[in-house]
């Protein structure tokens, strides 16, 4: 059983072998990303190693899935492109002719739709081009420009469009590609990255002199690693660093990056990236160490392989350089280390769920149905299948069905959109049902009051009960008349029982909003709900609070005295009590399109509690406004005096555990 | 003293279950007569014949030669002087080349311990001494500068050359210690240029053909038999790829029309096999064991520090050895060698009795019950398949054509794998001990063995159990328990399982289908003495036959060699090869040895990666048909330990298992007898050969198989 712990483990951990015994499949793991959940699982294979070829190699540098459906290898230390056909074996090589044609140090291939080959031939300082018969045609060199200045023109990654215009990343160039039109004239730099705007680079400027800052390393901007181009012509650069900021940009023709910049998962350590004709983007990624797919918008799908500099293993590639995509959705990345080009291809399952996605992607949810279908026969843990099935059921108007494989996958939205279906059903059959209710419910509140009053005139309650009833009722009015209602409670003392039946209806209220609000707005499986932890969470801001204004107050002359402040502060939870109610009730019946009432409501809430608690700091300590904000603000610090001082004293004494832990071990378990 | 349960001793629990582990009596060392004959021309003098083998040996450095007399081929010990004269490699490395074996050792004192340096028969200084000992040669080493020393003895048997090391010619009298021996590297090594392929354990069987070219190899296959050592953290952090440990001590080499297939006959849990290919340590290739005495480790001085490196200091002792068995002809290749080892293990009594002919294959299905998992701040089981459920299942598969099926219930314990140690009364959920028993008899009555799945290995921190006396010692002398769980010694085991295997009889459990005795084998690092794997092998052995004997039958999964004779069942039969670089084709071996002998099944049909692919291998391989079920959807069970079972709902499967029993039925003439034969017909066709003649051609680009009826079938 100890076993199956371990598939439990997430990704970044995936490649340390647990204590396990080692067995069958693949030697890589296969994980999907829950974009709901942001997390990793398992999930069997969507692709499978189907060789590693070696064409002669010695340092294939970059590699590109031409339109003709060959691989195009650029190999950096024997000066020639290789072409490969899709069952590995060798087809042609380019540039080994001596003459004009003669490549050095080739790093980066572009094979364009009209069959000709781009090389970026970085010993040339040049790019040559190749015709279909793999001669020599002609070369770029670097273009008279005063822009360009002084920098070196090392081409080392490009991509040409459709006009013929070529996108050349420069050796460790951080103004971005240098744009070239088809006659070699210099059309300016393109899709340079930002420069690295850190919080600590704008605590440097704040703080260090002009001197200072000029023996700092400048902030630059990253150098583009790599560059693709896909059927639309947009511009996509791989960048790598920054924790997976901007790691793909996709750029249109004006350099603007649809991604927004965005953190792409598992982009780091971004080598490469590649797209497929169904607009998935592959890379591959040595920090997390995985050949990652994406969908359209960047967001993770599936992640496999792993890189590993000794490798020995098919499906694990030593020191990749490059990653392609074929037409028939094969990946192939150029490996360094072993000095060959690994391909992987679709399993069965794999081109079931990626032919479904892209369906849904295109919003073709009908003829996604039969794969999601599929896909659901061969695995019914995997969370996009109830997405993309709740899809298809909420266009079939099927919403009951819908709702629930929302639910099941987290999707909100998609929740949201099928309830909104439910709600218009429910509305519209039962209107005028709904309508004689709400009436009856005003008339029955309109003279049910009228109804107990006088029921209570004839039948007056024991006398005992006014005093205690008065106190709650009390609770009530403090909402409204803060002032009032504070300077009242002052006076009064109120029995403990009535301050914990109160505190107990705000925890129970807590509870409700835990378990029963909606599940739009608290999107959670409620069984992993950490109880203990959240109504933690919860009482211990406002302990602190009243320890907190009780010291700070008494030491700056506030009258206070500390039974009083528990009272007010039990009391200015009010707003709390009775507006989670209506929240409660709204998360039930409303949809994300009119989230804002809710929203709106919960922030009325918390405005609320903050003057109410502002109001009997005031009134209980008996400050003016000014003395009430500077000493509330006070307050605010030494809550977080004492809490960072809560969390010195655990970490310190979870040391002092861990030391007697470890001794206790040594001593029992070491002979 | 070795606490096992209720206070009784590990001797006293292992001879109440009539487990027999005292290890095999130690050859002595003789002291026989110097043998000092007069050599041929070539240098070798005749030391031994039978009928079939003449044993030769160098008197200058104990290098030997194996005639086969039947062929007139001769094997030998070093490649010849023409090939040596070719080799590019100098200095160590060429006089390794020359030498019977490469020992390896250690300083056991003063710093730097864990630097490697190795000596051979050619080294400086070294002083051989060989003797006539009864029907062999024993040629010892001795090197008196390190007062190092290590004895091999050579003997002919019927079916080839026996090697071994005893370990009582072991001598480590300075401040050297023995860390390796590499026993006959260069036996019978071949240049790139030759026909022919290595054999390697990797897998089902796994051939390194000389003549193909392949990329980026930098390390040879060199991997510990049944695995590397558990406890030892600086395996766990190891090459990034996965793969499967080695489950048989065999390896082997053809060459032209001449093969030879060594078994690792004694001490084979502390040897590495090894096959390198030209241009990492020579320009040959070659394949041999690599018997290790020590092993290097990391330990932590303190949760904060960085772990070091050092050498374990107890060694491995125990004698070694190696039985070389010669092919020629047509029996020359890797069925030859199925043939060979399958030929040793029955007269070693390594395998069991022959299946009796069936008339129609079993169906192995597993029934998950269920796990626990936590939710809203406690513990709870959740149900996938009750008892009365898992008969209705069985009731619906027979009526839909399934003739013979065996059942493993998994998940039955109480709270499932929730405190390991307390595992009845049996789960509630599922019905409890009376549905268990009215599933059970049900089962029986129609002919259907009903076998319960359970670990008795790993033992979990919610239970009773304490690690420190329960707990095996880790290669650092800890009690290894890792985030909370321990393993349990092998006497641990083996009176817990007894413990459940005396309550489940009164159920009418006709078995148990044990996780970790097929698979997993350690050391446990006992300060007053390494009990070796060896040792945990005969203990799990005895527990099978245990387990046999009270219920009736005993599972295990892997199938690692020592289980063999007592299984009546392995699961999860290494059917994949572990994807290297270096080994060019996946044979059937392992299966091959079995066929006939004891049941297989490969991954479950309802988890496979590639349905179609993994299907045709099921077949191709003599595999019978597997499943895994829940009547349940699976994904109730995706909170829990369990949630692996990607897809097992039954409904969904039935149609799939029904179809699938089908096709494995129509083999069913096949389901005792041997496989013969196996070959390559095309890239995608393969065929395979048992003992009636009958030929089972699977078509892997076609998805399909066809059956030439031989004469029984």
């Amino acid at each position: 059983m100890k076993k199956w712990i371990a598939l439990l483990l997430v990704a970044a951990l995936a490649w340390i072998a647990a204590p396990e015994p080692a067995s069958a499949g693949l030697p890589y793991r296969t994980f999907y990303y829950d974009s709901n959940q942001s997390d990793w699982f398992r999930i069997q294979p969507i692709y499978t190693p189907a060789g590693a070829y070696n064409a002669d190699f010695q340092e294939p540098a970059d590699l590109q899935a031409g339109p003709d459906g060959s691989i195009y290898v650029a190999d950096k230390k024997l000066d020639r492109i290789v072409v490969l056909r899709k069952d590995g074996s060798l087809d042609r090589r380019i540039g080994e002719e001596e003459g004009p044609g003669s490549l050095s140090s080739p790093e980066g291939v572009f094979a364009a739709p009209d069959g000709s080959v781009y090389v970026a031939d970085s010993g040339n300082q040049r790019i040559a081009v190749f015709g279909t018969d793999g001669k020599f045609r002609r070369e770029y060199k670097k273009p008279d420009s005063p822009l360009l200045g002084t920098e070196h023109f090392v081409p080392v990654k490009l991509a040409v469009d459709r006009r013929g215009v070529m996108y050349i990343a420069l050796n460790s160039s951080y103004q971005g590609l240098v744009r070239l039109s088809p006659d070699g004239e210099f059309m300016g730099y393109f899709g340079a990255n930002k420069a690295d705007t850190s919080m600590l680079n704008w605590l440097k400027k704040l703080i260090l002199n002009k001197e200072q800052l000029s023996k700092e390393k400048a902030a630059l901007p990253k150098p583009i690693a790599n560059v693709a181009i896909d059927g639309d012509g947009f511009i996509y650069t791989a960048t790598a660093g920054g924790e997976g900021k901007g790691a793909v940009r996709k750029l249109n023709a004006g350099g603007v990056d649809a991604f927004k910049n965005k953190t792409l998962v598992n982009g780091n350590g971004i080598v490469d990236a590649a797209l497929d004709d169904e607009g998935f983007l592959y890379d591959v990624d040595t920090d997390s160490g995985f050949i990652t797919l994406y969908d359209r918008s960047a967001e993770a799908l599936f992640a496999f392989g792993a890189v590993d500099k000794e490798t020995q293993q098919y499906g694990i590639v030593g020191y990749p350089t490059a990653i392609g995509v074929d037409s028939e959705h094969a990946v192939w990345v150029a490996d360094s280390a072993t000095k060959t080009v690994h391909k992987f291809v679709r399993t069965e399952f794999g081109r079931e769920a990626l032919k479904a996605m892209a369906l849904y992607a295109d919003g073709r949810y009908e003829e996604s149905k039969p794969y999601w279908d599929a896909v659901y026969a061969r695995n019914d843990m995997f969370n996009a299948t109830f997405q993309g099935l709740g899809k298809v059921y909420l266009h079939e108007g099927d919403n009951r069905r819908a709702l629930s494989f929302m639910r099941t996958a987290f999707d909100t939205d998609g929740y949201s959109k099928a309830f909104w279906q439910i709600r218009l059903d429910w509305l519209q059959n039962r209107f005028v049902l709904l309508f004689a209710g709400i009436a009856a419910l005003l008339l029955l509140l309109r003279y049910g009051r009228k109804g107990i009053k006088r029921l209570l005139r004839r039948h007056p309650l024991p006398e005992k009960w006014s005093r205690p009833l008065g106190h709650l009722r009390h609770f009530g009015s403090v909402m409204i008349h803060p002032y009032e209602g504070f300077y009242r409670l002052k006076e009064t003392r109120i029995p403990a029982w009535i301050t914990l039946t109160l505190l107990a209806a705000v925890l129970a209220v807590k509870l409700a909003r835990i378990y029963w609000t909606g599940f739009l707005f608290h999107p959670v499986d409620l069984a992993d709900v950490n109880l203990p932890s959240e109504l933690g969470l919860f009482i211990l801001p406002w302990a602190t609070w009243i320890i907190a204004n009780y010291l700070v107050c008494s030491v700056r002359d506030g009258e206070g005295r500390f039974r009083e402040v528990v009272q007010g502060s039990t009391y200015a939870l009010a707003p709390y009590l009775f507006l989670s109610i209506p929240i409660l009730i709204l998360s039930n019946i409303v949809t994300l399109d009119e989230k804002v009432l809710v929203a709106s409501l919960t922030t009325v809430t918390a405005i609320w509690l903050g003057v109410l608690f502002i109001v009997m700091t005031q009134v209980i300590h008996n400050f003016d406004f000014v003395e009430t904000i500077k000493n509330s603000a006070v307050t605010v610090f030494a809550i977080g005096t004492i809490w960072l001082f809560g969390f010195i004293i655990f970490g310190l004494s979870y040391n002092l555990l861990d030391f007697f832990q470890e001794l206790y071990k040594e001593v029992n378990f070491h002979p | 003293m070795l606490l096992g349960r209720e206070g009784a001793t590990a001797a006293e629990t292992l001879a109440r279950l009539g487990i027999d582990a005292a290890p095999p009596a130690s050859a002595a060392v003789a002291q026989g007569e110097l043998w000092q004959p007069v050599p041929e021309a070539d240098g070798y003098a005749l030391a031994a014949q039978t009928d079939a083998y003449g044993l030769y040996v160098r008197p200058d450095n104990g290098g030997i030669a194996v005639l086969d007399r039947r062929s007139g081929y001769r094997w030998t010990s070093s490649p010849t002087r023409e090939e040596l004269a070719k080799e590019k490699v100098k200095g160590l490395l060429l006089s390794n080349l020359q030498s019977a074996f490469v020992l390896t050792y250690v300083r056991s004192k003063g710093a730097d311990q864990t630097i490697r340096e190795s000596v051979n028969s050619l080294s400086p200084g070294v002083r051989t001494t060989i003797v006539k000992d009864g029907d062999g040669i024993q040629a010892s080493y001795s090197f008196p500068d390190k007062k190092l020393g290590v004895t091999i003895r050579y003997s002919l048997t019927e079916a080839g050359l026996k090697v071994s090391v005893p370990a009582a010619g072991i001598v480590e009298d300075g401040d050297y210690a023995a860390f390796s021996l590499d026993l006959l590297p260069y036996f019978g090594a071949a240049a790139a240029s030759d026909d022919g392929y290595l054999f390697v354990p990797d897998g089902p069987g796994g051939l390194i053909r000389f003549n193909a070219p392949r990329a980026g190899i930098s390390k040879g296959y060199l991997h510990e038999v049944y695995g590397a050592e558990l406890t030892n953290s600086a395996n766990w952090t190891r090459d990034a790829g996965m793969r499967e440990d080695i489950a048989y001590p065999v390896f082997g080499l053809k060459k032209g029309d001449q093969a030879f297939v060594a078994v690792l006959a004694k001490g084979e849990g502390a040897a590495q096999i090894a096959a390198m290919p030209p241009g990492i340590k020579s320009s040959l290739y070659n394949v041999y064991s690599s018997q290790m005495y020590r092993e290097e480790y990391l330990y932590r001085m303190s949760r904060l520090a960085a772990p070091t490196k050092a050498v374990q200091k107890q060694r491995l002792d125990f004698d070694r050895e190696v039985e070389y068995r010669f092919l020629s002809g047509q029996k020359a290749d890797y069925s030859g060698m199925a043939e060979s080892y399958r030929d040793y293990l029955i007269a070693a009594g390594s395998l069991g009795k022959p299946l009796q002919p069936a008339e129609h294959v079993p169906l192995y299905l597993k029934i998950m019950g269920g796990n626990y998992e936590k939710a809203f701040g406690r513990v709870r089981y959740v149900a996938a398949t009750t008892f009365a459920q898992a008969g209705e299942m069985m009731r619906s598969l027979r009526s839909k054509g399934v003739a013979a099926s065996k059942v493993a219930f998994y998940g039955w314990q109480n709270m499932g794998d929730y405190d390991m140690e307390k595992r009845f009364p049996i789960e509630s959920s599922l019905g409890g001990e009376s549905a268990a028993k009215a599933f059970i008899g049900e089962m029986k009555a129609a002919g259907t063995d009903v076998s319960f799945y359970e670990d008795f290995l790993w033992v979990d921190g919610h239970s009773s159990a304490s690690g420190k006396s329960g707990a095996v010692r880790a290669i650092d002398g800890t009690a290894f328990i890792d985030e909370g769980w321990f393993m349990a010694k092998p006497s641990f085991t083996a009176a817990s399982a007894a413990a459940a295997v005396d309550r489940l009889k009164k159920l009418g459990v006709s078995g148990i289908l044990y996780s970790g005795l097929g698979d997993t084998t350690f050391n446990d690092y006992e300060p007053s003495g390494i009990l070796s794997r060896g040792y945990t092998s005969r203990v799990y052995a005895g527990l099978l036959s245990y387990t046999r004997k009270e219920l009736g039958s005993a599972g295990v999964f892997r199938g690692n060699a020592y289980t063999l004779s007592q299984a009546d069942y392995i699961s999860s039969l290494p059917s994949e090869s572990s994807y290297d670089f270096l080994i060019d084709e996946t044979v059937p071996f392992y299966p091959m040895v079995l066929h006939g002998y004891v049941p297989y099944t490969f991954g479950e049909g309802n988890l496979r990666d590639d349905e179609r692919k993994e299907f045709l291998r099921a077949i191709e391989y003599g595999a019978m048909p597997s499943f895994m079920v829940t009547h349940d959807d699976s994904r109730k069970l995706k909170e829990s330990a369990s949630n692996f079972l990607y897809s097992s709902r039954f409904d969904k499967w039935e149609g799939r298992i029904v179809e699938e029993y089908g096709q494995f039925d129509s083999l069913a003439g096949l389901f005792a007898r041997r496989i013969t034969a196996h070959e390559k017909l095309s890239a995608d066709r393969y065929a395979t050969t048992y003992e009636d003649g009958t030929r089972v051609i699977v078509d892997y680009a076609a998805g399909s198989f066809s059956v030439e009826k031989g004469g029984g079938a």
